[in-house]
């Protein structure tokens, strides 16, 4: 029998090089946070979550300047305002509270 | 990431089974092989070309043409007349405003629920009685449902763990589909959403399995049964309680008319349930340290403060879609949950004739 693949294909990346590593880097990194609601209201901590990385990541690194900005909806992709706060910053944390 | 490829060809059914589970193809639930014969009637029958794309399924990016949607028919066994209405219902979980990525991958138990409505619910011979929200043993409401979910699992790659962090799950993740009945007292679901009555449509709501209200210790007064009604739609650890959103209530054949010949039409209804359903801010909320003591999404008329301050559980009565379904032998009613403001919004799309 011939069949009929289901899953549909994806676009693969053309360059999946990664970012250099801010690792070795000698100057002062400027740090973005992209956190998911700004108050905890039900579960993760997400801005509690993120001064804690910031923290952590000053114990290892010499930061400049750190831009910490929240969505408007934690369900939804970050919108253009959002992101255009981060444009100038040289890495961007993002991630769930657990 | 390209996930491997499968053989074009196999010898039988016992391959195919092995095929499926061994590539995740399915859920868990057996599936019919995707032949090029079945694939091919599918397509045809859809009116549209195979290679038309319908768009990225989310999480995963699947590409979606008709003819990948047909192969995941084919799996479901779909008969071939309800193409049109698994194209348009995926063009219309597609729609930003139901945020599927969301919806899919959410802690939150919600899943997308087809509502088929108008004419083609007779033509394809669709569940609108008993046991209507697993089926009613209608073979075009079951497969519906179960293509639906196939395409989410299949092209959006919508799995367990990773990507997908539900807590619980919800059953209608298996299939998820129900039928509003023609004969009813009030306008349908998809006349009240604005469309004309004589179209056929779906609409996909992002919710959770019906929560049962039976009318215990109640009489004929319709506002007391309103109010049974609103109580199940509002318990504390609700979504809709705590952020509002969107609700479906469904009501039977029974109670409608019963509502309808005490004077309330659908609009008063979803007035009636919106005033009802409405929560004591001091109820709902902990007065505690670590508890939140502001919630930044309720309408700023709304004096955070007082704790016998009302808070509505839904955007507006707009927001509380109603059907007329399920079994006629008793006056009785089914509350949906939405996702609350998350998403997983109500979205309706006539399907082409």
């Amino acid at each position: 029998m011939e069949i009929v693949d289901p899953r549909g294909r994806t676009e693969e990346p053309q360059s999946p090089a990664m970012a250099a590593r801010i690792a070795h880097r000698t100057d002062p990194l400027r740090l973005g946070f992209l956190v998911n609601e700004r108050t905890r209201n039900q579960g993760p901590d997400f801005y509690g979550y993120s001064l804690a990385i910031e923290v952590a990541l000053r114990s290892r690194f010499e930061l400049s300047d750190v831009v910490r900005t929240c969505k408007p909806l934690l369900s939804r992709p970050a919108e253009p305002a959002e992101l255009e706060e981060l444009r100038y910053v040289q890495g961007v944390v993002n991630g769930l509270a657990k | 990431m390209a996930l491997p490829a499968l053989p074009s060809t196999v010898r039988d059914i016992d391959e195919w089974v092995e095929l499926s589970h061994n590539h995740r193809l399915t859920d868990g639930l057996p599936v019919l092989p995707p032949t090029r014969q079945a694939v091919d009637r599918l397509v045809a029958s859809s009116g549209r070309s195979r290679d038309d794309v319908l768009g990225r399924i989310p999480p995963r990016g699947g590409l979606a043409s008709v003819e990948v949607v047909a192969a995941n028919a084919a799996m479901a066994g779909c008969p071939a007349d309800c193409m049109p209405v698994l194209l348009t219902a995926i063009e219309a979980l597609l729609d930003p405003a139901f945020n599927l990525n969301g919806v899919q991958v959410t802690t939150h138990g919600c899943w997308p629920l087809l509502i088929v409505s108008g004419p083609i619910v007779d033509e394809l011979g669709m569940a609108t009685e008993e046991s209507l929200f697993s089926g009613g043993g209608a073979h075009a409401s079951v497969a519906l449902g179960r293509a639906l979910s196939l395409v989410l699992w299949n092209v959006g790659g919508t799995r367990p763990g990773a990507p997908v962090k539900e807590v619980f799950g919800h059953p209608g993740r298996l299939g998820y589909c129900v039928a509003e009945r023609s004969e009813q007292p009030w306008t349908s679901l998809h006349e009240a959403r604005g469309l004309a009555a004589h179209q056929s449509a779906v609409t996909l709501f992002a919710c959770e399995s019906p929560h049962s209200v039976a009318f215990w210790g109640l009489g004929a007064d319709p506002e007391e049964r309103l109010k049974a009604v609103a109580d199940t739609m509002n318990p504390s650890g609700s979504n809709n309680t705590h952020t509002m959103g969107e609700i479906l209530v469904a009501f039977s054949p029974a109670e409608a008319r019963h509502l309808n010949s005490c004077g309330y039409s659908r609009e008063q209804v979803q007035h009636r349930l919106f005033e009802l359903s409405q929560r004591r801010i001091g109820d709902i909320r902990s007065k505690s340290e670590d508890a939140p003591a502001v919630y930044e999404w309720w309408p700023d008329s709304i004096d955070q403060d007082d704790p016998d301050a009302l808070v509505p559980i839904v955007n507006g009565p707009d927001s509380i879609h109603l059907i007329v379904a399920g079994g006629d032998s008793i006056p009785w009613a089914a509350v949906c949950p939405g996702w609350g403001h998350l998403g997983g919004y109500a979205v309706t799309r006539a399907i082409p004739a």
